[in-house]
């Protein structure tokens, strides 16, 4: 049911098989024919779409905050506690915010990005405990095997290791490729490395070189980017996999978490969000210039990368 | 520590753009409800006054019913737009003690706000492009099925 928070009804939208820029992500593997009629608020919510509570709190149960429908907690979609850490304070504190300004009438199912994203982290925590429901599991696409997997396929052809030729928008465009990509590239094989005993070296789609065809990165690389995948928690990885989806870059992925680490970033990492929404989306940014914003293409796209971006770095926060 | 505080103001002023705007739809649904129940009592008073024939019950009915009337005039003129209230955020609290905590000079947390400040305004913004471009998203189940049916020359038969 988490679907129906992470994307807007596409079928009130009749433009929408014409719109070549689709940044609406669904999580991977989610099975879409599965009834899901565990009672729980962020369920009924997806069912009925109408308000059915009075007051939203948070309470402080001594290590984590829940948040709560007229002191009953919000359950996500598999039933947990809607729950963040002490620590996430401000992550809480825009949860509540969600709820209480969600309008009465007819609630759309974008309103609540970072619900939806927390639901995950929850969910995806507790079906990877060891003595969890597999179908539960399977339900919800939670198999950390299978995520990791899916993730992989991103770094074939990652938006930040494909370059336009030089001759499109008078070699502006691959200029600024080149000056954002390529240091980045360069970091991002640096951090790679440290998962691998020989030295990573990402393979990048040059169109003056290769034209058109396909991508795939070496063995070693892809080994290193699973082992870096593994390292992370659970929460990280749901992160990961959401700004991965929104930038369909898991380079950009690699530099939201880094940015977002307690520790500071590795070397030549450090990037506000604003700028990986940039680096994601470079072409459009450029496109739009020369030949102006389609509307309700470019504008709620804009919007849409860097809600969710934000909305990732948000949660990764601690 | 000027950072802290202009990006504690972002944050503040995104929070109070975005709530502003659902605060407005929520009062108008609030004001809605409220005259949809004001009517109904009327009706109530309407009838009763029918049934009856006793003067002095007709009488005190009548005020009720003027009574009723005025406050639904009330309602109707109440404009949440210029409400000032609307214009202040409630729960800042959490903000401020973190900000606090840190000194002010932490400068992932001033980050961090910023990044708060934009996710709010990209978020407040995506829903008012939403809304703009797909207008009839707001619409009741009923009203929508009533256009639908209007659209082609029909009437919903209740």
């Amino acid at each position: 049911m988490l679907r129906l928070f992470t994307r807007y009804n596409t079928a009130a939208r009749p433009g929408l098989s014409l719109r070549p820029l689709a940044t609406q992500a669904s999580p991977l593997g989610v099975d879409g024919s599965t009834e899901n009629n565990l009672k729980t608020e962020t369920n009924r919510l997806a069912k009925t779409g109408e308000k059915f509570w009075e007051k939203v709190s948070l309470k402080d149960d001594g290590s984590q905050f829940l948040v709560q429908l007229d002191s009953k907690t919000v359950l996500t979609p598999l039933g947990n506690a809607l729950a963040v850490d002490k620590r996430r304070s401000l992550l809480a504190m825009l949860l509540k915010k969600e709820w209480t300004n969600l309008p009465s009438l007819a609630i759309k199912t974008h309103a609540l990005p970072l619900t939806s994203l927390v639901s995950r982290c929850i969910d995806l925590e507790n079906v990877n405990k060891p003595d969890s429901d597999p179908e539960m599991r399977a339900k919800i696409g939670g198999d950390r095997e299978h995520i990791a997997n899916d993730l992989l396929r991103y770094l074939d052809t990652d938006t930040l290791l494909v370059f336009c030729p030089q001759a499109e928008f008078e070699g502006a465009l691959r200029k600024a490729q080149d000056e954002r990509y390529l240091p980045i590239i360069a970091s991002v094989e640096k951090f790679l490395g440290q998962y691998s005993t020989s030295p990573i070296k990402l393979r990048v789609l040059d169109a003056d070189v290769d034209g058109l065809r396909g991508n795939s990165q070496t063995n070693e690389t892809r080994k290193a980017a699973k082992k870096f995948l593994e390292s992370l928690s659970l929460w990280d990885l749901a992160i990961f996999e959401k700004t991965v989806l929104t930038t369909k870059s898991f380079i950009c992925g690699v530099l939201l978490l880094q940015n977002k680490a307690l520790d500071k970033s590795a070397e030549g990492l450090t990037s506000t969000m604003e700028s990986v929404a940039q680096a994601a989306t470079l072409e459009i940014i450029h496109q739009t210039d020369r030949w102006g914003e389609v509307e309700d293409t470019h504008d709620v796209d804009k919007r849409d990368v860097r809600r969710n971006i934000h909305a990732a770095g948000i949660v990764a926060y601690k | 520590m000027k950072q802290a505080a202009r990006a504690y103001r972002d944050v503040i002023r995104a929070m109070v753009r975005g709530d502003r705007r659902s605060r407005i739809a929520q009062r108008a649904e609030e004001t809605r409800k409220q005259i949809a129940m004001l009517t109904y009592k009327r009706m109530n008073i309407v009838r009763q006054q029918n049934e009856t024939k006793d003067a002095m019950l007709n009488a005190s009915l009548f005020k009720d019913l003027q009574l009723l009337n005025r406050q639904v005039e009330t309602l109707k003129r109440d404009r949440a737009e210029n409400d000032k209230s609307l214009l202040f955020v409630r729960d800042t609290a959490l903000i401020r003690d973190s900000l606090l905590q840190e000194r002010g000079d932490n400068e992932r947390l001033v980050q961090h706000l910023h990044d708060i400040g934009s996710f709010l305004t990209n978020q407040r913004e995506y829903d008012e492009l939403i809304e703009r471009y797909n207008g009839s998203s707001k619409l009741s189940q009923e009203e929508t099925v009533r256009r639908t049916a209007g659209k082609v020359g029909l009437h919903v038969p209740f």
